[in-house]
C-alpha cells in the first residue's frame, strides 16, 4: 500500500519543473488528504537534495521510484488516472549509463546511497511495512535498502518493527478538528487572552489551572489524542507556551 | 529491545560490562560513542559512576552480550550522524505514534530521558503533544531508538 506522503513527495519530484506544477501538487495534496505542512516538508526536502535536477548523481533512481509510487497511488485509487500523464519517461539525452544498462548500481550511487539525507524522504516510510508484524528485529543487514526502511535515510544499521497500531489514525481525525476549532477560538478568544497577558497573577492563575487540567486528564495514567488535543486547545485559550507546558508537565511528574 | 539504562550511554555501559569486565578497546568505543553524543567528561563521569554503583549493589542487570556494543554504538551514531531533518523526523514521529498507542507518564518520562541524550528530546515532546500539528506514525524504528519504543510500549512482548 502506498505512503500518502511519499506519493505527494514523488509527485511534486515528477512535476517539479512542469507548467502545471503547482496545480497537480494541490490535487495530489487533496486526494491524498494531506495537510499543507506534508507538502512543505516534501518541497523542502526536494528543494534541499534536488540541486539542479540531478539530485547528486541518482536522478534516474529517484525518478523511476517517484513513477513507481505514483503508479501505485494510481492502482490503489489514491490518485486519478488523471496523474499518469505525470509517468512518462524523459526523452533520453543520449548518455547511457553503463551500470544502468546492467540493472546494478554504479559505484557512485552506493556511495551517495549510503548518506543521502534526502533518501528520508524518499524511502523512510516506503520501507515502514504497514502490516508489520508483532515486535520482530531484523538484526541481519538487508541486501535490499526497500527492506531496510532506515539505511536508506541515512541512518544505518538494523530497525526494529513497532507494533502495529489500529488502522483508524485518531491523531489525522483530530488534526482536521483542530484546525476548525483553532480558527473559532481565534475569533473567539483573543479578547480573554490579552485581559490575561495583562495580569501577572491570572498569568500564575493560568499555570495553575492548566496543572489542574493536566493532573485531571492524565489521572488515569494513558493519555489519548482527544486528551491532549484538549490540553492544547487549554494552552491556546489561556496564553501558555509549548515550553511552560513542558515545564508543567515536569513539575506534575515531579 | 528493553533498555539496560536509562539513558543510550547507560545502555552502552551495561553492554560493555557484559562479561564483567571492561576492557581497554571497549573503553575506547565508549570514547567514540561519547563523542557521538556530545557528552562532557563530567557528564560522562556521573554516568559510568551512577552505573558503576548500581552494578555493585546488584541494582542493574549488564549486557548479556558485549559483542552487541560495537553494534550499539554504530546504532547510535548512526542515528546521530544523520541530518538533524531526518533525526528530528523520526524522534517527532515516534512520539506522535506513542501518543497513537496512549502516553503512559511513566514511558513518558524514560522515552524523554532517552531522547535528551540523543538530543532529540524538542521534536519528540512536539510529537507527543501534538505541538505543530500531528505527525505521521512510524511502523519500525532504527535501533537506537527501540529501548525508547520500549519505554513508550511501542514493542509487542
Amino acid at each position: 500500500m502506498a505512503v500518502p506522503e511519499q506519493v505527494l513527495h514523488s509527485v511534486l519530484v515528477l512535476t517539479w519543473d512542469a507548467d502545471d506544477a503547482e496545480n497537480k501538487a494541490a490535487e495530489a495534496q487533496a486526494a491524498l488528504k494531506l495537510s499543507d505542512v506534508d507538502r512543505e516538508d516534501a518541497a523542502a526536502h526536494i528543494e534541499s537534495h534536488r540541486g539542479d535536477g540531478d539530485w547528486g548523481g541518482r536522478a534516474a533512481d529517484i525518478e523511476a521510484r517517484a513513477r513507481e509510487r505514483v503508479q501505485i497511488a494510481i492502482d490503489e485509487g489514491m490518485l486519478s488516472k488523471a496523474f499518469d500523464s505525470i509517468l512518462a519517461e524523459p526523452e533520453d539525452d543520449g548518455e547511457v549509463d553503463p551500470f544502468e544498462e546492467l540493472g546494478v548500481m554504479s559505484p557512485e550511487d552506493s556511495a551517495a546511497a549510503a548518506g543521502d539525507a534526502l533518501e528520508a524522504f524518499m524511502d523512510g516510510e516506503d520501507d515502514e511495512d504497514p502490516v508489520a508484524e508483532p515486535v520482530q528485529e531484523e538484526v541481519e543487514e538487508e541486501e535490499e535498502d526497500d527492506e531496510d526502511p532506515f539505511a536508506a535515510l541515512g541512518v544505518a544499521g538494523p530497525a526494529v518493527a513497532l507494533s502495529t497500531l489500529d488502522e483508524d489514525d485518531p491523531l489525522a481525525a483530530l488534526m482536521d478538528d483542530e484546525e476548525d476549532e483553532e480558527d473559532e477560538a481565534e475569533d473567539e478568544d483573543e479578547p480573554a487572552v490579552e485581559v490575561e497577558e495583562e495580569n501577572t497573577s491570572s498569568a500564575i492563575d493560568a499555570k495553575a489551572a492548566y496543572l489542574m487540567v493536566l493532573e485531571t486528564v492524565w489521572v488515569d495514567g494513558v493519555l489519548d489524542p482527544g486528551e491532549v488535543s484538549l490540553l492544547a486547545r487549554r494552552r491556546k485559550d489561556l496564553g501558555l507556551s509549548f515550553e511552560e507546558h513542558l515545564a508543567l508537565v515536569r513539575k506534575m511528574l515531579g | 529491545m528493553e533498555a539496560l539504562g536509562q539513558t543510550p550511554f547507560a545502555h552502552a555501559l551495561a553492554l560493555a560490562w557484559a562479561d564483567d569486565r571492561l576492557t581497554a578497546n571497549e573503553f575506547r568505543q565508549l570514547d567514540a560513542l561519547q563523542q557521538a553524543l556530545s557528552l562532557s567528561d563530567s557528564e560522562r563521569a556521573v554516568v559510568e559512576s551512577a552505573y558503576e554503583e548500581a552494578l555493585a549493589e546488584g541494582r542493574v542487570s549488564p549486557g548479556e552480550d558485549s559483542a552487541s556494543l560495537v553494534e550499539w554504538i554504530d546504532a547510535v551514531r548512526a542515528l546521530t550522524s544523520v541530518h538533524t531533518d531526518i533525526s528530528s523526523g523520526l524522534a517527532r514521529r515516534l512520539g506522535a505514534t506513542a501518543l497513537r498507542a496512549g502516553l503512559t507518564q511513566k514511558g513518558w518520562t524514560q522515552a524523554s530521558d532517552w531522547m535528551d541524550e540523543l538530543g532529540l528530546f524538542a521534536p519528540f515532546a512536539e510529537g507527543c503533544w501534538m505541538e505543530g500539528g500531528a505527525a505521521p506514525a512510524l511502523q519500525a524504528v532504527p535501533l537506537a531508538l527501540a529501548p525508547a519504543a520500549a519505554a513508550l510500549d511501542l514493542l509487542d512482548d
